[in-house]
């Protein structure tokens, strides 16, 4: 495997479509943004931070480590595992596996939405194949045992009379804490632990509502491996990269190292001056009369590791890294939505859309990773994120502040510098 | 871009090409044809009546028994290590001067036929700088080390040092290769793997033995052999002892020859024979007992503790997989080996072929990807147990097998296997 990205040169890098979806007060923050984004541009400044970060490299690598993360971060606290619409209808369901805990999320006929393991309780065979789909009943191939889609209550036994006697009602699948909200399906890996959404959220709660996920349409899903989560998630929150890694590519619609970061909580919202934003100011258009949608790149960051990139757009993508069970991997779901809905006539585009954000995302930005991780474990050390690194450095902080909020005897915590 | 997540569910195979033909044999006789018959009219009863051979009641397993590397390490030091393993068919080491080497619970064993024909089983690894000597299947009059050309006799002993004028004194007598207990008994070489350990097969084998004697086994040709990566051995060896599974798991393809759960079982000490009737059976249920023929109509699999499993041993043709756990709680790999009792020739080659890629390809993609999922799936549900059905008979009797053989080989300082409740 390459660990050394061979820069793309596509054909076509696809346009940017701006969207009406900012409107009220969503709006009004977007102006302040692309104010501040404009000042920037023209003083040739990014937002910073007041000094520099050390990151051990150890943090990368350490499995003790990983197992804390695991048992502390990822499994308890709600994580964001499905769209609303991506359940688009009754009696539909999506199965994916978070942290190599395999979960199936259904919305039964009620329209109510339930998040069980995706364990059968005969043998423990997984019963849906990762995806999304609709079905009345969950059924496993193993044996045939159903389960209903309203919470898992076992419903069908093959064979029953030879089976014999136990107690069904101890054997419906293990439910999971489940929420929805603002258009996303958040889950908790640990049963029985309780999800209080608003005060996760807080702040940042108005920011993904303006997004208005439920009205998107889901095009194209696709799993994507990757080195160590937070060599992933790294890449996703700042632009200094641009330029060198993405020349041909995110950089011909952004300027680099030029970006905005606030943060809200546990969450982040980055956001970089498109290349329109420079052109407009260089050609002398007043800031107030220019539309968000089309000169802002905001993304919209939800702890752990859910990225909106483009979201105010009329195609986003979304892309949700989790770790698998190995310190050294990890998996992103990468999707990409469309406000309007996919027809003959935008599909063509759509593809292109797709394969580019694919390619990009996958031989730029994944490729280097995996170099990374590799470079951590050889040099010992420390990792330094930069000022203008505002979103990493607070992604670790926020890490390390979980860590030690959740911390349970006998776990490790994250070496500092 | 690769997709990341493991396949771990079993797509239903559609296969669009030949089915295997098994071929009924005459290998039955005497007592055990009358034991073929006697499983036959038990599994008439049950097809008539829609009923199968059950235990007395349900039984949990706790999960974290699939998961533990300490429960792993019990298995391997208390079971897998004191009892006698089948690493090889006598078949496979059809003349004088052969050898078959293979990796079982991460030791890696050479099993040699020497130049009078007796077999001898030793540690696969030079006595010099440690290197492993071979792999697979040959024939050889000497077992020569790849590193440093070392070679040693098809007993072991060391016979020829490289370079021996400048490589110095050596005790050789002290640097034969570590000799392994083995016998050869019913077509099968059982090998310890632990050196020293005596092995007693006949009470080992008990009334097994008759039963392993019938299906002459030494009178058989192995065409075909591979190794298949799996789960948990547990979780990979539950597939074998059970067809409450068939319908669901196999609809296009076991599941057209076999009914699913309609079986018969009978325990002998650690071993199971099961009986599973196959679709052939429906032509003669209520035909008189002269056209009657268990090879054609019963479809036997005799399981030798802890993961030898026979299928179709009556036939013509028949699968032979020996379920191994590796070093790791949640891998085992599998022997599987095409076994027929007639003359492999250009005739009936392309039909063992078929045979044999049927037989893979069910067996990977569809149990071994389900039991990867099963792995998967006790992961996530630590604390909680499985539930074995009274129609999975086999099943249930190979965890009391196993629980009891760890029981009475007991030491301090291992772990017990967590009991539910």
């Amino acid at each position: 495997m390459a660990d050394v990205a061979e820069k793309l040169e596509p054909e076509v890098v696809p346009e940017y479509i701006p969207s009406t979806v900012l409107d009220g007060e969503a709006r009004e923050e977007a102006m302040r943004m692309m104010r501040r984004l404009a000042e920037h541009v023209r003083s040739k400044t990014t937002d910073q931070v007041e000094g520099n970060w050390l990151e051990p490299v150890e943090n990368y690598a350490d499995e003790e480590l990983f197992r804390a993360e695991v048992e502390l971060l990822f499994k308890r606290i709600p994580l964001p595992l499905a769209l609303s619409c991506e359940l688009p209808g009754k009696n539909t369901y999506k199965s994916i596996e978070a942290v190599g805990v395999p979960v199936v999320i259904t919305r039964d006929a009620k329209g109510e939405v339930h998040a069980m393991l995706n364990v059968c309780r005969h043998r423990g065979a997984l019963i849906c194949a990762e995806g999304t789909g609709t079905s009345r009943a969950l059924t496993c191939p193993y044996h045939a045992w159903s389960y209903g889609m309203d919470g898992g209550a076992l419903k069908g036994i093959y064979g029953e009379s030879t089976f014999g006697e136990f107690d069904k009602s101890e054997r419906g699948l293990v439910q999971l804490p489940v929420v929805e909200v603002a258009g996303l399906i958040f889950v908790c890996l640990t049963p029985g632990l309780e999800i209080d959404i608003d005060s996760w959220l807080g702040e940042f709660k108005p920011i993904v509502e303006a997004l208005k996920l439920d009205e998107l349409h889901l095009f194209s899903s696709r799993m994507m491996p990757g080195p160590n989560w937070k060599v992933v998630i790294e890449g996703y929150l700042e632009g200094y990269h641009f330029a060198s890694l993405h020349p041909n590519t995110v950089f011909k619609t952004n300027l680099s190292n030029t970006a905005i970061f606030d943060g809200f909580g546990p969450h982040e919202r980055v956001a970089f001056a498109l290349r329109n934003l420079e052109t407009n100011l260089n050609e002398g258009r007043d800031v107030e009369t220019l539309d968000p949608s089309a000169n802002v790149g905001a993304i919209i960051w939800l702890f752990p590791g859910m990225s909106f990139a483009g979201a105010w757009r009329e195609r986003m993508t979304c892309s949700l890294v989790l770790p698998t069970t190995r310190v050294d991997e990890s998996v992103t779901e990468q999707r990409v939505f469309t406000r309007r809905p996919v027809t003959d006539e935008n599909r063509e585009d759509l593809e292109v859309f797709r394969d580019f954000f694919y390619d990009v995302t996958y031989e730029e930005d994944y490729i280097t990773g995996y170099g990374v991780q590799k470079g951590v474990k050889a040099v010992g050390g420390t990792q330094i994120y930069g000022r203008n690194e505002p979103g990493v450095q607070y992604a670790h902080r926020t890490i390390n502040r979980i860590m030690k909020e959740n911390h349970v005897e006998g776990y490790a915590l994250p070496r500092e510098a | 871009m690769t997709e990341m997540i493991a396949e771990e569910q079993a797509p239903d195979l559609e296969l669009e090409r030949e089915v295997p033909q098994w071929l009924r044999s005459d290998v039955l006789d005497g007592e055990a044809r009358e034991q073929a018959m006697a499983m036959m009219r038990r599994l008439t009863v049950h097809l008539k009546a829609k009923t199968t051979d059950m235990a007395d009641s349900t039984m949990e397993e706790p999960v974290d028994n699939y998961l533990d590397p300490e429960v792993f390490l019990s298995e391997v030091d208390l079971v897998f290590k004191r009892i006698p393993l089948p690493l090889a068919l006598s078949a496979e080491l059809v003349g004088r001067n052969s050898y078959k080497a293979i990796e079982a619970v991460g030791t890696p064993v050479v099993i040699t036929r020497d130049s009078k024909g007796v077999a001898h089983a030793m540690l696969n690894v030079c006595r010099h700088r440690g290197a492993l000597l071979c792999e697979g299947r040959g024939e050889a009059r000497a077992l020569t080390c790849p590193y440093h050309a070392w070679s040693f006799g098809m007993d072991g002993e060391l016979r020829g040092i490289y370079g021996e004028t400048t490589f110095g004194e050596v005790d050789r007598s002290a640097r034969g290769l570590i000799q392994l207990p083995v016998v050869e008994k019913h077509g099968v070489i059982w090998v310890s793997l632990t050196p020293g350990l005596e092995i007693d097969i006949d009470s080992w084998l008990g009334e097994w033995g008759p039963q392993l004697a019938s299906l002459k086994l030494d009178e058989c040709h192995v065409f075909s052999s591979r190794m298949m990566p799996g789960p948990n051995w547990k979780a990979t060896i539950e597939g074998y002892l059970e067809a409450y599974h068939f319908a669901a798991t196999h609809p296009n393809t076991v599941f057209t020859v076999n009914h699913g759960n309609t079986m018969v079982f009978d325990g002998f000490g650690p071993h199971e024979r099961l009986g599973f009737a196959l679709r052939t059976i429906d032509d003669v249920v209520d035909a008189p007992e002269s056209e009657w023929d268990p090879s054609h109509h019963v479809g036997p699999i005799f399981w030798t503790f802890p993961g030898f499993s026979i299928a179709g041993g009556w036939r013509q043709r028949m699968t032979v997989a020996l379920c191994l756990p590796t070093t790791k709680v949640d891998e085992s790999i599998t022997e599987h080996r095409i076994v027929v009792r007639h003359a492999i020739t250009d005739e009936v080659r392309h039909d063992l072929e078929v045979m044999r890629d049927w037989f893979y390809d069910v067996v990977y993609n569809e149990d071994y990807l389900t039991q990867y999922g099963v792995q998967t799936g006790v992961r996530a549900t630590g604390g909680h147990t499985q539930v074995f059905g009274r129609n999975e008979i086999g099943v249930q009797y190979l965890h009391r097998t196993i629980n009891r053989l760890i029981d009475e080989n007991w030491q301090e300082g291992y772990a017990r296997p967590r009991t539910a409740g």
